[in-house]
Order: C-alpha cells, then sequence, then structure tokens
C-alpha cells in the first residue's frame, strides 16, 4: 500500500475494512457475468468459473519461462518495495488513495476505492447494463463527476470495439432506410439476422454486425434490385459475371459509404423452391423496429433455424456464427427447436440443420433428440467441415455438363469478371490495387487451394456415400 | 412544469460503449461520442425527461452539487441542439 511503509494495512482477516467492501461491490458488479457473453476466454454461463485453457496456455508458458529466467540470473528475488508498488499499480482491486495523481478515485459508500486499470478490468457488467439501460452500478455508489460532454468521434481503425459499433449504428440506419423504400414501393421482405439475432438471442448483451441480411419473394425481386439502386447500392457482381457458377443463396450490395445489403434469394442450406423458402418464413413472421421503421423478421423457431443454417454455412471457423448458434441453443427451449426442426423439413433443410447443430457443444445432444437424420448433401457435408472455398467450384464443376460448358467454368475461374473475383476474395474488394493485385495471384491462390479443396472433397464424399 | 425535452426520434441510432454513448446521426453522417456523465442524461433524454429530472439524474448518480448539475445540463442541451439531435 503507498505510503503505509511497504506493508499491508491492518484489518480484519488481515484486510482492510475498506478494501473490503470496496471489492464486495467489485464482486457484485461481476456476478452478473452469468448472463453476460464471454468477452475473453471465461467459462461460458453456468460454468464452475475460471478461465478457457486455450486463453491461458500461452499466458502460462511465457510466465514459466519468465520464471526461469528469473531463477537462472539468480538475481534473487523481486525487492518488495518494486513488488508492492507494481502488485498495487496493476492487480488490486481496493487500495487505499494516497496519491490523487496515481489513482483515479471512486467513492464507495464514502469509502475512496480502485485505480482506473481495475475499474476497467471488469467492463462485463457495467457494459450490459448500459446497455439494458438498466443503470451502470449498485445503489449507494457516487461515481467521481465530470462535465456531461458530446464531441463529434473521428471512428479510427485502430479502435476495433468502437468501429464495429460505429459500423453497427450504420447498419441498423441503412436497415430502416431499406425496409422503409421497400415498404414505400409495396414489396414485402423480411429481415433474417443482425439485430434480430442480436434481440432475439443475446438479450441485453451487446453483438455487432455488418450487413444487411433482406429476404423477399421471388416475385419481388426484380423490384427490390430497383430499390437498392436507387437508394445508392450496387452489386458486387451482375448476373454475367457469374453466369454459369455455383448460385448463390444470397447477392451482395454495397455502397459508397461501405454499408452493404445481402439480398437472399433463399437461405443457406434450403434445397425447396425459393418461393416455398419465403412462403414458410413469412409465415406467422413477427414485427420489429429497427432504427424507428417495423421490419418483418422470422419467428423465434425460424431465427433459430436461419441461425443454425448460417453457422453449418461457415463451417468450424465461422466463430460469429457458432457464437450466435451457442447463443440460441441456451436461450431456446425445446419445442421452440421442434418448431425449427419441422420448419427445416418443409424448406428440405433438416441436413443443414443437423450439420449446424453438430458444430457447437450440446448440439450433438440435440440433434438426438430432434431425430434429425446423419445423411447429408456433399455441400452440407463440405460447409460445414469447413472445406476449402476451391472444394465447392470443383463440385460444382463435377456437376456441370458439356465440355464446353465446364472449360468456360474454368476458365472464368482462372480469369474471372471483376464482379466475381469481388465476390470471392476480400483482397479485390480493396480498391483498384486490390482488384489488380487479386488477379495477379489468382493463379497461385488457386494452385495454393486445389489439392486441400481436392482432398476434402475426396473426404466429404466418402463420408457421404 | 418545463416541457418534456427528447432526443430526435428519426435517423438517429446510438449504442453504449465502455460506459460512454456513441451514437450515429443517419442526417449528417455524423458520429458523437458522450462521456460517462454525458451518456447518463442521453439515456433519460431517450425516454424524455424535464430538466429538473435530468438534474435529478446527475445529482443521483454523481458526486456533484444541484447548482453545478443544472448548469452543466443546460450546456449539454444547447450543445445536443446545436447538433440537431434534440427534439423540437
Amino acid at each position: 500500500v503507498p505510503g503505509a511503509g511497504g506493508t499491508s494495512a491492518p484489518g480484519g482477516a488481515g484486510v482492510p475494512a475498506r478494501s473490503h467492501a470496496a471489492s464486495v461491490a467489485s464482486s457484485e458488479l461481476v456476478s452478473t457475468r452469468r448472463d453476460s457473453p464471454r468477452y475473453g476466454g471465461e467459462s461460458a454461463p453456468g460454468g464452475h468459473g475460471g478461465i478457457s485453457r486455450a486463453c491461458v496456455i500461452f499466458t502460462i508458458a511465457r510466465a514459466y519461462c519468465l520464471a526461469s529466467a528469473a531463477v537462472v540470473s539468480a538475481k534473487g528475488a523481486t525487492p518488495p518495495s518494486v513488488w508492492h508498488e507494481t502488485q498495487c499499480a496493476l492487480r488490486m482491486v481496493a487500495t487505499d488513495c494516497q496519491s490523487p495523481a496515481t489513482w483515479c478515485v471512486a467513492r464507495v459508500d464514502g469509502v475512496v476505492a480502485g485505480p482506473a486499470a481495475n475499474r476497467k478490468a471488469a467492463p462485463i457488467a457495467t457494459t450490459s447494463a448500459i446497455a439494458a439501460g438498466t443503470g451502470t452500478r449498485p445503489r449507494g455508489i457516487a461515481r467521481s463527476y465530470r462535465r456531461p460532454r458530446i464531441s463529434i468521434r473521428a471512428v479510427k481503425l485502430a479502435e476495433p470495439a468502437l468501429r464495429a459499433t460505429a459500423q453497427t449504428l450504420a447498419v441498423d440506419l441503412a436497415t430502416a432506410e431499406v425496409f422503409a423504400a421497400l415498404a414505400d414501393a409495396g414489396i414485402e421482405a423480411m429481415l433474417l439476422r443482425g439485430p434480430v439475432v442480436a434481440r432475439r438471442f443475446y438479450g441485453d448483451a451487446p453483438r455487432d454486425y455488418v450487413d444487411v441480411d433482406v429476404l423477399v419473394p421471388p416475385a419481388a425481386r426484380a423490384r427490390t434490385r430497383a430499390v437498392l439502386q436507387r437508394l445508392g447500392y450496387r452489386p458486387l457482381a451482375s448476373d454475367d459475371e457469374v453466369a454459369g457458377h455455383r448460385p448463390l443463396h444470397a447477392r451482395e450490395w454495397v455502397r459508397a459509404d461501405g454499408v452493404s445489403v445481402d439480398l437472399h434469394r433463399t437461405v443457406s442450406g434450403a434445397r425447396a423452391p425459393d418461393e416455398r423458402v419465403w412462403s414458410e418464413l413469412a409465415a406467422r413472421a413477427e414485427r420489429a423496429s429497427i432504427a424507428g421503421t417495423v421490419c418483418a423478421v422470422p419467428r423465434a423457431a425460424a431465427s433459430a433455424l436461419v441461425v443454425a443454417l448460417h453457422a453449418a454455412h461457415n463451417g468450424p471457423r465461422g466463430a460469429k456464427p457458432l457464437a450466435d448458434l451457442e447463443r440460441a441453443l441456451a436461450v431456446a427451449d425445446d419445442v421452440t427447436w421442434r418448431e425449427a426442426a419441422a420448419l427445416a423439413e418443409r424448406i428440405d433443410a433438416t441436413a443443414a440443420l443437423a450439420a449446424g447443430l453438430q458444430l457447437v457443444a450440446g448440439g450433438a445432444e440435440l440433434v438426438g433428440r430432434l431425430e434429425l437424420p446423419e445423411a447429408q448433401p456433399i455441400e452440407t457435408r463440405l460447409r460445414s467441415a469447413g472445406a476449402p472455398p476451391l472444394a465447392l467450384g470443383i463440385e460444382w464443376l463435377a456437376h456441370t455438363r458439356g465440355v464446353r460448358a465446364k472449360a468456360a467454368l474454368v476458365a472464368s475461374v482462372v480469369v474471372p469478371r471483376p464482379g466475381a473475383l469481388r465476390t470471392w476474395r476480400a483482397l479485390a474488394r480493396r480498391g483498384r490495387w486490390g482488384l489488380a493485385f487479386a488477379y495477379v495471384s489468382q493463379p497461385f491462390w488457386l494452385a495454393r487451394h486445389a489439392v486441400p479443396s481436392l482432398r476434402a472433397l475426396r473426404r466429404a464424399r466418402r463420408e457421404v456415400a | 412544469m418545463s416541457e418534456v425535452l427528447r432526443l430526435r426520434p428519426d435517423a438517429l441510432e446510438w449504442r453504449a460503449l465502455e460506459g460512454e454513448v456513441i451514437a450515429l446521426d443517419g442526417a449528417s453522417s455524423t458520429y458523437f461520442a458522450l462521456n460517462r456523465t454525458g451518456s447518463v442524461l442521453w439515456s433519460a433524454l431517450a425516454e424524455g425527461a424535464r430538466r429538473d429530472q435530468l438534474v435529478a439524474r446527475l445529482v443521483e448518480a454523481f458526486d456533484v452539487d444541484e447548482s453545478r448539475a443544472a448548469r452543466d445540463v443546460e450546456e449539454l442541451l444547447a450543445a445536443l441542439r446545436r447538433h440537431g439531435l434534440l427534439a423540437e
């Protein structure tokens, strides 16, 4: 403790009473973490606490190396004067405030406690509480006062959390704009993910999103394109540029301000005709207000299905879809999942539903309870196994009929049209230079992925046979 | 009784981030940041609040006397008006 002569201040059980009070207050804040998402490697809600092994294995190894180095250097133990000050500054939760220049002060029932670094160490409860609009502190705690201020904020690339939040806000406003414009044009549309997933499965916990996922009936597709064009969006690839390629479940439209809209003709993994997918998802759709505009959104079971299909689409490397599915599993009950399974059967997405569920903990058990079949189409198998992107293309090539069509397809992959290249590779979206580099590197990219893709395809074929 | 003050209802979205509020004004394509103290007032304005209620919020939440809180509320309201973020 600064100013205490290098010794701990006296108190019950060796702890100063006010330090203990501050520690209790801090624990109360942190205790709400059971309802919050995991920000780092903490255990899942309902777990026994602690930190997942994957998150600490490297830091433990590093600490071991440092400790060994200290022993080998034979410099002896760290002097208490150094150790104590360092622990005080970086570790302890509640410490007497001896130097206003050093400590950021927070009053806890009249007790001064907590350096800024420590209060920053437990942001989970406070962040979710603010998001919920329920306040940020237990009653009785008065925070240090600063004049309320509003300032224009430049969003810097170096601030990932701010950037993600800023993008989410932009997506919310874009969602409202798009759905209002579609409604004005008399077009029925449904918002599939983004704020829908956030509200339904994340509760008050923050969940960022990067685009607007819009599903429209097949008959309204052309008019929807016209509306998007009027709002300043342009398709990443025109129909001509991707002609002959494997049809995608959604096409991306982008605007100069960076906002993008995924225009869905169906949902990934559904093999039923688009019209049936629309009518099944639109049936009993619910309404949600996004940035002041009312949007049609899938009902709970349909949302759960969409989340599971999205996870299957992205495979084991899709961290965010998997996190969404974990949340959906935690929130939705078996009745909801049974309804989701029935819906999946009607849109011929049962295999993808099962594949998605099996990617997360507890999903396999749910697959068993729902008695979902194990058989999977090759595309579902490839996606859920996280096969290299070329594997799906080779599978599509194998099913393309006619030598000329096959040759044209190969040529359009080796030297693709700009829109197709932008659809496949993120590098190609980074302006002219990015596109140029993507073109130059395309043969190498294909060569790098060819063998792993063929292996993955062969393995998937064996597994589904 | 003083008027109920509210944030502008259209083209304005915000989120809490580490205790502060990040807001996007869609009309001007401008991001705003409010500090912790400002975020308390912002959430009150989102629901709609009178001046005296805003002052009470500050006094309740922070270690500040009423006269200073009232002065600071007026300053923030003026800034919000200047940026066109309050409903007229």
